[in-house]
């Protein structure tokens, strides 16, 4: 008995030693200690915004802590605009994720800060609050909230410390309000990159693209296809069977134009599967049968978002559908749907005019999605 | 004040025990259902080759799954107990080495009234009613949800079952013919009925055994196996490559 009462001394005076050193640390990066710090005089009542699912598009689904309001929109929209996430502040999220690109940069990798660049392509976020299968080409991030935190510490990317973001929206003169009426904070001290990821999180469930020709031919049928858009449409869905069986819609498919799934769409040619340069899905699931998948990404914008593939390596979509029509490169894990086409000239336009309906000009223009700083 | 309190919790818990000891236990059981893949009776391993008994070729599998839907027992007087809507029964995960592919995929049915049951059916594909839905109806996760990536909208239809892989054709050890039979339209969901006499007692778990032999669904009723060559492909309703597959389910599964 008498050992164990010591035993409980001794861990106390453990637990209260790391209590210590932690709190010694936490002195080395200050919190601001700030005269004002006080934001109970400002009203906290957040807006709540109902969002409007377009038809055919799945239920949107929202983490039950962090429901989408105005103010935490707006907020979050400063914040993706915000040179401030960047070490030298020089660059947003939006540096590479720019709407006039469907929200890509247009490179085949993306430059970070210092000038590095990155081993991926950009991808797009239009529709990204229903991408339900994991983020990034690879899905190694699984919700929005968690996908923002990386970004800024990524030194190929923002190369920034979360702390130091955190004390520069503390010491701004207008990041506490707005944290404040997004999320009810009494102190400026209480901002954390964790408010900070949700606010992000929120404005990226807004962007929403239900509007190109390729919804109002398709799923709204508010007019008529051209011949050619037909053929292409026929092709990729394989809907008329006198004409060949393009695949795409098996990987392509639903109203996200994606399913969100991984494959190996054979565009590399290895001998085994260690050898991919970027293991890509295997690296995150540890199953060598994934090395080489990737996740189809929506083809939503397409027409804006050259160069094509997780490392760019096709610069136009007429490259892209050749390399659909040679079935690419069989290796054990390819895709059983990648196979010589044999589609001609024609069918190869026809699907070429196909992915230009999918460009949504509204999206891209929306200015809710625009550079809140300018 | 106090003692009123005590005095009706105390009544509460009594109420609440002498109702348990009225009863002799559980009034539902269990099922646990065990779903194996096999190639002419050995487990079958994803990426594993496996002769064929046409032109000395061989197959590799790395896609084998099924929709299972509207499971049920059925007891002596007709009376079907339903024990799921719809499930994917995937093999491309689960069976990448031995131990798993020996292990299956394992269900599990509770609530099940106590009392015998002479038939056990399950449904491959999904019938009519459900094949009026549209993946986006799904909340993420479910087998039938976008992410699932088993709509084809060319057929209004899920795709029932997915049997995939890489032939061998001529027996040379190249493995470069992909095959893909995708089966699905209203016409050919099947319900396969077993006799089955079990006993289901309360707070117990009784286990099942569903084996598919995936060689089956390519045996022709002339003895002849499929020539994956000549058809590498079934991707539209009709095909009669998906007709022989789904009317071979039947015989391709086998229950204990
Ligand atoms: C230096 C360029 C760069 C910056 C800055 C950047 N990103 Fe990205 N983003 C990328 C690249 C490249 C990918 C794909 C990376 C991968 O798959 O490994 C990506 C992927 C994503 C994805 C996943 C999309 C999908 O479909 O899975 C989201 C969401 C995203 N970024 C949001 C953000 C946010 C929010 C920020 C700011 C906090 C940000 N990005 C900053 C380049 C950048
Ligand atoms: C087997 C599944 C599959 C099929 C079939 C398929 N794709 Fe893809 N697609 C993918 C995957 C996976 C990627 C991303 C691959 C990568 O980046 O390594 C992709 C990428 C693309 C891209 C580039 C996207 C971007 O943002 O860079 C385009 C364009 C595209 N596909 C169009 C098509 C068309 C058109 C067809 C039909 C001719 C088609 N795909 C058929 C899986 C598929």
């Amino acid at each position: 008995m008498r050992f164990q009462c010591s035993n409980v001394w001794f861990y106390a005076f453990v637990v209260a030693l790391i209590i210590f050193l932690l709190g010694s640390c936490r002195r080395d990066d200050p919190t601001p200690d700030c005269t004002d710090c006080d934001l109970t005089g400002i009203p906290f009542s957040p807006t709540p915004r109902t969002v409007q699912v377009p038809v055919d598009f799945p239920k949107l689904e929202i983490p039950s802590d962090n429901p989408l309001t105005e103010e935490g929109i707006a907020l979050g929209r400063r914040l993706f605009y915000d040179n401030r996430l960047s070490a030298d502040s020089s660059m947003s999220c939006a540096s590479c994720h720019l709407p006039e690109f469907g929200f890509t940069d247009g490179n085949a990798f993306s430059l970070g800060v210092d000038g590095l660049f990155g081993k991926r392509s950009s991808m797009s976020l239009a529709n990204i609050g229903f991408a339900f299968h994991g983020l990034f080409w690879d899905g190694r991030a699984a919700a929005l909230e968690d996908q923002a935190l990386l970004p800024v510490e990524d030194p190929l990317e923002l190369h920034e410390d979360w702390a130091r973001v955190v004390n520069k929206l503390i010491r701004s003169s207008e990041y506490p309000t707005w944290f404040r009426q997004a999320f009810g904070i009494n102190d400026k001290r209480e901002i954390t990159r964790e408010l900070a990821v949700k606010a992000i999180a929120q404005f990226e469930r807004t962007l929403i693209s239900a509007n190109s020709r390729y919804d109002a031919l398709f799923i709204r049928f508010e007019d008529f296809p051209t011949e050619e858009e037909q053929l292409g449409y026929d092709l990729f869905f394989d809907f008329e069977p006198a004409v060949p069986d393009a695949e795409c819609g098996h990987c392509h498919g639903s109203a996200l134009l994606t399913t969100n799934n991984y494959f190996n769409n054979a565009i590399d040619s290895v001998g085994s599967l260690t050898e991919f340069s970027d293991l890509g899905r295997g690296k995150v699931t540890g199953n060598y049968l994934d090395n080489g998948r990737f996740r189809a990404p929506t083809l939503r914008n397409i027409a804006l978002t050259a160069p094509y593939m997780h490392d760019g390596r096709f610069q136009t979509l007429e490259e892209v559908i050749e390399h659909y029509n040679s079935g690419g490169h069989v290796t054990e894990n390819y895709d059983a749907n990648m196979h010589p086409l044999g589609l001609n000239q024609k069918q190869k336009q026809a699907l070429i005019a196909l992915l230009h309906t999918m460009t949504d000009t509204s999206f891209v223009q929306n200015p809710s999605f625009q550079d809140p700083w300018k | 004040m106090r003692l009123t309190l005590i005095g009706f919790l105390a009544l509460v818990l009594f109420t609440g025990s002498s109702c348990e000891k009225k009863d002799d236990g559980p009034i539902n059981g269990s099922i646990e259902l065990t779903c194996k893949a096999t190639f002419d009776g050995e487990d079958l391993i994803i990426g594993k080759a496996y002769p064929y008994p046409v032109n000395f070729s061989a197959l590799k599998f790395y896609l084998v799954d099924y929709l299972l839907s509207n499971v049920r027992l059925v007891n002596s007087q007709g009376v079907a107990v339903s024990l799921n809507e719809v499930d994917i029964v995937d093999f491309s995960t689960t069976n990448t080495d031995a131990a798993k592919a020996a292990a299956g995929i394992t269900f599990r049915f509770d609530g099940i009234p106590n009392g015998d049951y002479q038939a056990f059916v399950v449904g491959i594909g999904v019938d009519t009613i459900i094949n009026r839905t549209k993946p986006q109806d799904y909340p993420s996760g479910h087998p039938l949800s976008i992410g699932a990536n088993r709509y084809w909208d060319a057929w209004d239809s899920f795709i029932f079952t997915k049997t995939q892989g890489l032939a061998d054709v001529n027996g040379n050890g190249v493995f470069s013919l992909p095959f893909s039979y995708h089966t699905g339209g209203d016409g050919l969901y099947r319900e396969i009925t077993f006799q089955y006499t079990t006993q289901i007692k309360g707070g117990q778990v009784t286990p099942l055994r569903l084996e598919l032999d995936v060689r089956e669904l390519l045996h022709q009723s002339d003895g002849n196996f499929w020539n994956i060559e000549a058809e590498p492909n079934a991707h539209s309703p009709g095909e009669p490559a998906m007709l022989l597959i789904m009317d071979n389910y039947e015989h391709a599964f086998s229950m204990f």
